[in-house]
Parts: structure tokens; C-alpha cells; sequence
């Protein structure tokens, strides 16, 4: 079993691919937290739950940060995914036309409405109203991500696709996808939420956070499973028009699924665990974090071998080497770097100044 | 590098492209610069309330940076976005070679723009509660990396009006120091700052707990703040010598709207330059919110016809001496006058049924490959409006012979039956698209209009040669 992938591809396409999955990662993380935050704002509110928890006052107070942090880390996949595969995706956003343009606006409102959710956090109808708008607008954001996605894997309808003037690709296994990225999103916002609770971000007291912990850890662990039964079939495209041919594949991805299957039973334990701790341990921590980014990164390398295997790589690789003798890498490397470097120290300045009383 | 014929164009119907994409990369350009000139404005106010020199800044700095967050944060940076996906939609040839060659300085923009949104947010978020010196530190941290994302961005952008020695040798850092680079990075820092101070001016307006002299001094800060706009004639100067000569020669007359935007522009920076530095500044004048707004309004038309004169200086080009306006390569020009634009187009009309002959659908898949990014049919810069009116022969020959016609047309890059083809569809959109509309294929026609794109040759007006 190789685990080897990206690295395993031929230079400079793995170095491509490992800056597109490291920050792919990073936006589908903070994504996830904006996506699973706004749906268990929406349906607190929609239920009609009146009191203020930790769980919808901590997403409602952190969520618009985390939709800017997720469309500021989504800026560099969608610069490397124009690197990669840059006629496929530029071909599905052309055929999706005003639809795709569309996620534009969606964002901008959606933006603004978890500004006012923020704002007027009490008023239930509104807040409830707000919340579904935003959840709404995110699904309809990765929907059409999803379409993009599958659109540029299938080259053969793109010409049919564009005569019809149609601006939705109309896949049966569209729906089947979002639903496993919701499935594993749910888990992901809830283990990111129980870390800013457990660790004070949100100023919850230590019995509150244990007992917001004990509420989500069921739907997380329910939501996680259903991602794991999903993960083959979906990535593979089994019930889609199109599915990737398996002789072409070798089984390539197996031992990432398999990485992935790892991932959430790791998951499963910093949940189990994190439910009867007063406080977190650093072994939950790292269970419930590693067993993540595990389930993240095996799904990810997954669904890239899936899509290289329906691709001619040795066009691909051809073009990435061609790109390659473009300079300027030493530099992007020297900031990265120093980009890290301020990242830590505004962190560490601020929380070293935030525990300082102001004179 | 992609041929263009093998991407899907879209109808954008009555709108041309060049507007939808100018119209969003102008109120994005506006966003950029008040977010950038914004940190440096409110790391000065920072500087001023340690110092004890403006008892009100920090009061006013914490307000100022919510509305920076609010517009610039939010719809700035989506719109940021926005330009990329709508420069994949009007141009995906310009779009592609500008990330294939650039996708490393763009990547360290992108490092940048991570810097400047955490530091924004952590100030956003905690500012009240933090030290002066810390919030001096995330406001200086922030401004640093806000134009620092100008400074990586710039280079691309001067890159494609004056690519300079990267045209010949492709060496990307003689493309992104290129002629055009400095006066263009100053004159955005000096765009930045004063759209930052307007803002400022309109912002203590709305702020019910400050007095009228509050106001008045707040805005005397930002007016000193703003002072680098005396030297924003000289900088001009320099960013319009730095131009190619033909794309000069556009804006100081050879084409009367740019001269006319290039104006409006210097006029509305004279005007907004003066009331700064005199009235603001020197007379220490009071300026209430209408005026305030007023003179915003007037920078963001200053930026709009500072952001339309630099576009339309590039003609006939995306990228000077590499892609021609309409994403045609100018290599490739030759081989398309014989091979044609049409043949290796995969995607059919969505409307071929409509068309009564079969050189109508070629004229409508020529009009889309090589027209459609800039002209219309029938709505904005029609092609029925701008050669409807000529005799059938001065059609065929004007287009033969199109960067003859009007210097900042690309030469027409298909085969002699594809102009034709293109002239047939134009009169029948004129003729109001009648039933039958008879094929022409004389052999003597075809054969003068390939006299003409000879003596037209494949090469720009600004190449000299051939009429």
C-alpha cells in the first residue's frame, strides 16, 4: 500500500498538486466551520430554540471571520487549480455561464447577513430567517462547485452542454456529492467548534462547553458515518453519468480511502473521549484533530487521483513542466516562510496583549 | 498556452464584455486602494493618538476600521474573486497566460493578502482591548502587506501594457520591473491615500459624538495625510511617458474618448488635489458629509477614467505584442488566414437554426471568435452600427484591412470566405435578418479581399509595413 501520493508524480506537477491539496485543505476546513455553523444556526432557530448556547452564540460570533478566512485561503486553490487543470475548469466555468457567476452575489449577501446575525443575535425570526438564508446560500455555493467539478471531468458532454445553452449540469450524482461534502463538513465545524469552547475562545464556562460537547458529539459521529458509507462511491462517481474507469485507476485511491477510514475512526475517539472529559486532554485533542485532518487529507488525495486518472496526465505533466521554467518560486518560498513567521506573531502578540490589562 | 477557439464564448447580449469587465474591475480597483490606503491612514491616526497629537483618533480609527471591514473586506475581496472568474468568462486566453506565466508572484500576492486579512481581523476583532503599541504593530503589519498585495499585483497588470524585454527573452522578472511598473505603483500609492483620506472625511461626518472643530481638525490630519497628491501630476507625466508611443498617442488625441477619459480623469484629480491641499489643508476648512461624498464621487471617476484610459492604451492588445484584444495570438494570425478561426471551433451555435444559409453560420462563428469580446451585434459598440452604413465593398476591404481602418483593431485573423462570411451576416442583421438571404461566393470577390489581407499584412498598424 503506497501512500506516496502527490509526491510520487513527476516534478513540477507534485509540487502543483501538494500546494493545491495543502491549501485546498486550509479553505475546506474553514469552509466546513461556515457551512456546518450556518446549518445548526438555522436549525436551532428554525426549532425554535430560544436561549442564546455556546454552540449558536460562538458560530454566529465567529462565522463571518471564518467565511472571509475561507474565501481568503480559497484565493490559492483557485489559483493552482488554474495551474492544473486550467483548460477543464476554465471550459466549466464558461458552460455554467451566469450560474456560476452567480456564487458571486450569493456570497456578498451571504457575507453581509452573518454581519447582521452577528448584530442581532436575539431576534429569533430574524435570526432564524438569516441563518436559513446563509445556510441556503452556502449549499447553493458548494452545489455549484460540485457541478463545476464534475462538468470539467466530463469533456465529452461540453459541446452538447454548451448548444443547449442549459447553465445547470444536470448529473444525478450531484446531489449524492453534496450531500457526503454536508456529511463531512458537520463533524468537521462541530470538532472545530468543541475546540474553541473547550479551549475559552468563546468565553463558554467549562460546564457549558462539556455539555454543548455531549450534544454534538451524536450528530457528529452520525453525520461521520454517513460521510465514510458515502466517501467510495461518491468520489468514484459510481452513480454518476460519468464515472471514472476503474482499469485506469488501479486502485489507486484505495489507500487513501482507506487513510481516510483511518482518519474517522481517530475522530470517533477524540469524540467518545472529549464527551466525558471536564476538561480536554492532549491526547483527545490530538485524536480528534489528527483523526480529522487524516479523514481530510485521505479524501482529498482521493478525489485528485480520481480526477488524474480521468485526465491525459502526460499532457498535463507536459504543460506543468512547460510552466515550470516561468521563475519566481524562490521568492513565493521566502515569503511563505515569512508569511508563516507574522501569522504566528500576530497570534502570539495578540494573545500575549489580550492577557495584559490596558493602562 | 491554450488556442482560444477551443473554449466556449458566451453571449453577454446588448452589454459588450470590455464594459462588464471594466465596470467591476473599476469599483474593484476603488475597494483595493481604500482598504490599502485605509491601513496606512489608521496606522498614522494610531501614531497620532500615542503621541497625544489628536485626543479623537483612536475614537475614530475604531470606527474607520469597521467600515473597512464592512466594504473593503467583504465585497473587496469577492470582487477580487469576481475578476478572475470574469476575466475567465470575457478572455480565457489573457487570463491563462497571465496565471501561467505570473502564478508564482501571484501566489506570493496571495501571501500577502493572507497577512493583511489576519492582521485586519485580529485588529477588528480586539483592537479595543489591545495596547497601543500592539495596535500600532497589526495596523502597520496590515498596510505593509495590503501594499505589498499592490506591489505583486501591479507588476502583472504594467506587465501586459509594456511587457518590455519579457517579450523576447521571457524572463519574468524583466516583465514585472518593466517600463510602465514604478510610475504606475506610485501613482496607485498616492490613489490610495487619497481615496482613504476622502473616505475618512466622509466617515467623521457620520459620527454623532464628535463637534463640528473635532470634525474639522480629524480632517486637517487627513488632508496632511493626503499631501502626496501635489506630486500626483509629475507621477502622471511619468506613468504617460512610460507608454508605448502608438498607446500614447491614443489618450493625447489619435482616439477621442480615451482623450476625452484621460481629461475627465486629470480634471477630477486637479479638482479633488486642490480642495485637498488649499482648502483642506492650508485653509483648514470645515467639510460637511454632503461635500464630502461629493468629492469620494468625484476620485471614484477620477479612478474609473484613469482605469479606462490604461485599458484601452493597450489596444489592439491584452498583452502587448502576445495577445491580441480579441485573445488571438499574434502568431498565430498567419496560420489562421489559411487554416481559418472557424475550422477548429467545437462548439456549435445555439442558434444555427436561425440563420438561412450556411455562410450566415460561418459569418456568426466568425463574428464569435474574433468580435464578439468587444463588439456586439446589434447593442453596445454594434458591429450593425459601426459598418452597417458602409457600401458592401468598403465592408469587405475595411475589414480586410481592419488595423488600417482604425489602428487599435487587431488584424483580421481568418480566411478570405471567413470575412466574407462576416460581411454577409452583418448586412442580413442590418437587412432585419430577412428569410432568405442569397450565399455569395464569387471566386473574383473572394479573390480581391485576399489581395487586401495581403497588402494589410499579419502584423499591427504599430508595426508599420503594408496598407
Amino acid at each position: 500500500m503506497s501512500l506516496s501520493f502527490p509526491f510520487d508524480l513527476v516534478w513540477p506537477t507534485s509540487g502543483y498538486v501538494v500546494l493545491y491539496l495543502v491549501t485546498l485543505l486550509m479553505h475546506a476546513l474553514f469552509m466546513s466551520y461556515v457551512l456546518g455553523g450556518a446549518l445548526a444556526v438555522a436549525f436551532v432557530r428554525l426549532h425554535g430554540v430560544r436561549e442564546n448556547g455556546p454552540v449558536t452564540r460562538t458560530f454566529i460570533d465567529w462565522l463571518p471571520f471564518a467565511l472571509s478566512a475561507a474565501i481568503t485561503a480559497g484565493v490559492a486553490p483557485l489559483l493552482f487549480v488554474q495551474i492544473l487543470y486550467q483548460r477543464e475548469f476554465y471550459t466549466a466555468n464558461l458552460l455554467s455561464f451566469h450560474r456560476w457567476m452567480s456564487i458571486l452575489p450569493v456570497l456578498i449577501g451571504a457575507f453581509y447577513l452573518l454581519y447582521l446575525l452577528k448584530a442581532r443575535p436575539h431576534a429569533r425570526r430574524l435570526s432564524a430567517a438569516v441563518a436559513s438564508a446563509v445556510a441556503l446560500s452556502i449549499l447553493f455555493v458548494a452545489w455549484s462547485w460540485i457541478e463545476n467539478h464534475m462538468l470539467s471531468l466530463n469533456p465529452s458532454v461540453w459541446a452538447k452542454q454548451y448548444e443547449s445553452g442549459a447553465l445547470a449540469y444536470r448529473d444525478p450524482a450531484v446531489f449524492l456529492r453534496l450531500a457526503f461534502w454536508v456529511a463531512l463538513a458537520l463533524p468537521t465545524a462541530f470538532w472545530l467548534l468543541v475546540l474553541q469552547l473547550r479551549f475559552g475562545a468563546s468565553g463558554a464556562k467549562p460546564e457549558e462547553a462539556l455539555f454543548a460537547t455531549r450534544r454534538l458529539a451524536p450528530v457528529a459521529l452520525g453525520f461521520l458515518l454517513v460521510a465514510a458509507a458515502l466517501a467510495p462511491f461518491v468520489l468514484r462517481g459510481t452513480w454518476s453519468l460519468s464515472s471514472v474507469d476503474e482499469a485506469l485507476l488501479d486502485g489507486a485511491d484505495r489507500p487513501y480511502l482507506v487513510l481516510a477510514a483511518v482518519g474517522v475512526v481517530l475522530t470517533l475517539g477524540g469524540w467518545l473521549r472529549a464527551q466525558h472529559l471536564p476538561r480536554l486532554s492532549g491526547l483527545c485533542v490530538a485524536l480528534g484533530s489528527l483523526g480529522l485532518a487524516l479523514t481530510w487529507w485521505g479524501v482529498l488525495c482521493a478525489r485528485e487521483l480520481i480526477r488524474l486518472a480521468r485526465l491525459d496526465l502526460d499532457t498535463l505533466t507536459r504543460r506543468h513542466a512547460e510552466l515550470a521554467t516561468s521563475s519566481g518560486l524562490f521568492v513565493f518560498l521566502v515569503f511563505a516562510v515569512l508569511a508563516l513567521a507574522v501569522t504566528a506573531w500576530i497570534f502570539r502578540r495578540v494573545s500575549c496583549a489580550l492577557r495584559q490589562p490596558v493602562g | 498556452m491554450n488556442d482560444p477557439a477551443s473554449f466556449p464564448v458566451n453571449d453577454f447580449g446588448p452589454l459588450m464584455k470590455g464594459l462588464v469587465i471594466g465596470g467591476l474591475g473599476i469599483f474593484h480597483v476603488f475597494l483595493a486602494q481604500f482598504a490599502i490606503g485605509g491601513g496606512m491612514l489608521m496606522a498614522y491616526f494610531q501614531w497620532l493618538a500615542m503621541h497625544g497629537r489628536e485626543p479623537k483618533a483612536r475614537l475614530v480609527l475604531d470606527s474607520y476600521f469597521r467600515w473597512l471591514v464592512l466594504v473593503s473586506f467583504v465585497t473587496g475581496a469577492i470582487t477580487g474573486v469576481a475578476m478572475w472568474f470574469t476575466s475567465i468568462q470575457i478572455s480565457p486566453a489573457t487570463i491563462g497566460v497571465m496565471v501561467s506565466e505570473f502564478h508564482w508572484v501571484w501566489a506570493t500576492e496571495w501571501l500577502f493578502f493572507w497577512v493583511e486579512v489576519l492582521a485586519g481581523y485580529a485588529f477588528y476583532r480586539y483592537g479595543k482591548r489591545l495596547d497601543d503599541r500592539t495596535r500600532l504593530a497589526l495596523l502597520v503589519t496590515y498596510s505593509i502587506a495590503g501594499w505589498g498585495s499592490l506591489f505583486w499585483i501591479n507588476g502583472i497588470l504594467s506587465w501586459q501594457l509594456t511587457p518590455g524585454e519579457w517579450v523576447a527573452t521571457h524572463d519574468l522578472w524583466a516583465g514585472f520591473f518593466n517600463a510602465t511598473f514604478w510610475p504606475s505603483l506610485v501613482y496607485r500609492t498616492i490613489a490610495c491615500g487619497v481615496i482613504a483620506g476622502l473616505v475618512m472625511a466622509v466617515i467623521v461626518n457620520t459620527m454623532g459624538e464628535l463637534e463640528r472643530e473635532d470634525r474639522r481638525r480629524l480632517v486637517h490630519h487627513s488632508a496632511r495625510f493626503m499631501l502626496p497628491v501635489v506630486v500626483m501630476p509629475l507621477v502622471g507625466a511619468w506613468f504617460l511617458g512610460a507608454f508605448p508611443e502608438d498607446s500614447r498617442a491614443w489618450v493625447t488625441g489619435a482616439s477621442v474618448a480615451m482623450t476625452l477619459f484621460l481629461n475627465l480623469t486629470i480634471g477630477a484629480s486637479a479638482l479633488i488635489g486642490g480642495y485637498v491641499v488649499l482648502g483642506l489643508w492650508k485653509q483648514r476648512l470645515f467639510i460637511n458629509g454632503a461635500t464630502a461624498t461629493l468629492l469620494l464621487a468625484l476620485a471614484f471617476g477620477a479612478t474609473a477614467g484613469g482605469e479606462f484610459v490604461r485599458e484601452g492604451a493597450r489596444k489592439p492588445y491584452t498583452i502587448r505584442e502576445v495577445l491580441y484584444s480579441n485573445s488571438i495570438r499574434s502568431d498565430d494570425v498567419a496560420r489562421l488566414r489559411v487554416e481559418g478561426c472557424t475550422s477548429g471551433d467545437p462548439y456549435p451555435l445555439r442558434d444555427a437554426a436561425q440563420y438561412p444559409s450556411e455562410q450566415l453560420v460561418k459569418g456568426a462563428l466568425t463574428f464569435r471568435n474574433q468580435c464578439a469580446i468587444c463588439h456586439t451585434m446589434s447593442g453596445v459598440n454594434a458591429l450593425e452600427h459601426l459598418m452597417g452604413a458602409w457600401t458592401l465593398d468598403q465592408q469587405r476591404m475595411n475589414v480586410a484591412k481592419l488595423q488600417w481602418t482604425k489602428g487599435f483593431m487587431p488584424p483580421f485573423a481568418g480566411t478570405p470566405e471567413e470575412l466574407e462570411a462576416l460581411v454577409q451576416l452583418v448586412r442580413w442583421e442590418s437587412a432585419g435578418r430577412p428569410a432568405a438571404w442569397e450565399t455569395s461566393e464569387d471566386p473574383a470577390v473572394l479573390a480581391q479581399i485576399r489581395r487586401w489581407l495581403e497588402e494589410a499584412g499579419t502584423g499591427p498598424a504599430s508595426a508599420g509595413g503594408g496598407r
